[in-house]
């Protein structure tokens, strides 16, 4: 019994190490969406990876796919980590930048992205997340739906809606 | 017909899929006015949202995952509800000197424990190729955890850290070779120290914990150069894997491990197939290909 408990616990091990290599980007991106620094949200994705590892055992194969529920640890860690800030934090801009590219575009990309989120905190939290797993995480309405626990046909009302704010809200400035 | 909602959600999958929005209009012309506003926005959100996360931030999950992985196998030795910005995980990376990059990679077997070997360190183009991973391989894993890694430059005598932090690498895994990436002032070196603190081996899916016996801090006596602007890459090939002796079955409790370490020039020393106990000296090891 416990070889089939360690056998089972070592391929839930290796799927996730698997979905690691896939959506580490994609789950950093939805994370950097909402907190807005790109090295928490790389630590952030990282501690998902982590926390969700711990919790393997607690991993049921036949109910969540197991790429949503690392996504929603990461939501959960998210969250957590908003509280323990507070509030938004305002990221210096030279300290952000990164690469090789043009100095001025960087910094000219940076207020384009601070305006993007300045416009996000508009949205209700449910539309906001909707936008941040579909356009950062490019996951599908379908995924999207089982990470949130909404049906694709919702989660597409949702986006439709929120891109209606979005647009109202970025015209307006 | 399609309601606007989806087709919204049909289009930006294709734009997502690398179609044009005038690909999506001309399909859905009834929609063409209001389709290519949203779409338009859609691609300006994920333009300006866009970021790649870097390949250090990867690697360094990697090897919290990897930690993580060696921690879980004694129960008390886990640790709960640590949030990395609690403990400045961040500030772990930090690189050394704002000079060059040394990578240093390891690959093939165990590190050596065994005085008298001295693992030569080159440079070169030698790409791991884990074998032993088919499925009737007997052992799946060899975790390492190195808890720390220094070099020390030439002349000076003292030693540089250039991780403290303990790291597991899997080195049966092709996809886990990196040990360690950072940052040092340009110049000759001459010796890399690696400190191991815990190997364990995978047997039939059944982690356990290998007895290390002998020293488990060790210097390797070699010279490398980090030029000015360029990333120097040591690999080190540590040759001869494990011994395993007094293994209970079914149990597949190891008393002992000893290890050995010898280089090896690309040509590969294949890990065996069948049960671990005996083997013969020229049997050990990880196959590495030149």
């Amino acid at each position: 019994m416990r070889q089939l408990a360690d056998s089972s616990r070592n391929d839930k091990e290796a799927k996730l190490i698997s979905i690691y290599e896939e959506s580490y980007s994609r789950i950093a991106r939805y994370l950097y969406a909402h907190i807005g620094d790109r090295r928490d949200a790389e630590d952030l994705a990282s501690e998902a990876f982590v926390k969700a590892l711990r919790s393997i055992d607690s991993y049921e194969e036949r109910g969540l796919p197991m790429e949503a529920w690392i996504f929603r640890i990461a939501r959960n860690l998210m969250v957590d980590y908003l509280r323990h800030k507070n509030h938004y934090r305002e990221i210096p801009i030279e300290d952000e930048l990164v690469g090789d590219g043009n100095p001025e575009q960087e910094v000219a990309d940076r207020f384009q992205q601070e305006e993007l989120r300045e416009a996000l905190k508009h949205l209700t939290p449910a539309q906001r997340e909707v936008i941040s797993l579909r356009f950062f995480a490019g996951l599908s309405a379908a995924e999207v739906g089982e990470i949130m626990g909404k049906s694709a046909g919702a989660v597409r009302e949702m986006q439709s809606a929120a891109l209606k704010s979005l647009r109202r809200i970025m015209v307006e400035k | 017909m399609k309601s606007f909602e989806e087709v919204l959600d049909d289009c930006i999958d294709r734009i997502g899929r690398g179609q044009s929005v005038e690909d999506c209009l001309r399909l859905y012309p009834e929609y063409a006015q209001e389709l290519g506003l949203y779409l338009r926005l859609v691609l300006q959100i994920q333009t300006e949202g866009w970021f790649e996360p870097s390949e250090i931030a990867k690697d360094r999950g990697r090897m919290l995952l990897g930690q993580e992985m060696a921690r879980g196998l004694s129960p008390e030795t886990k640790t709960r509800g640590t949030h990395w910005w609690q403990k400045g995980w961040g500030k772990i990376m930090a690189p050394v000197a704002a000079a060059l990059a040394l990578a240093i990679i390891v690959y093939g077997a165990l590190v050596g424990i065994v005085p008298g070997l001295t693992p030569e360190v080159y440079a070169g183009g030698l790409e791991m190729v884990g074998t032993g991973l088919e499925e009737n391989t007997e052992v799946s894993a060899v975790w390492v955890t190195v808890s720390e890694v220094s070099v020390r430059r030439a002349g000076e005598g003292g030693w540089i850290n250039v991780v403290d932090a303990p790291m597991v690498i899997n080195l049966l895994d092709p996809e886990q070779t990196r040990l360690v990436s950072t940052k040092l002032d340009s110049g000759k070196y001459e010796g890399i120290s690696l400190r191991v603190d815990r190997v364990v081996v995978v047997i039939r899916g059944i982690k356990v914990e290998a007895e290390l016996k002998g020293p488990t801090q060790v210097n390797l006596e070699d010279r490398f150069e980090v030029k000015a602007g360029k990333t120097t890459v040591i690999k080190l090939n540590f040759g001869d894997a494990l011994e395993l002796t007094d293994v209970e079955r079914p149990a597949c409790r190891i008393s002992k491990i000893r290890m050995a370490s010898e280089l090896r020039h690309g040509m590969p020393h294949a890990l065996p197939r069948g049960p671990m106990t005996n083997w013969g000296l020229s049997e050990r090891g990880i196959e590495i290909a030149g």
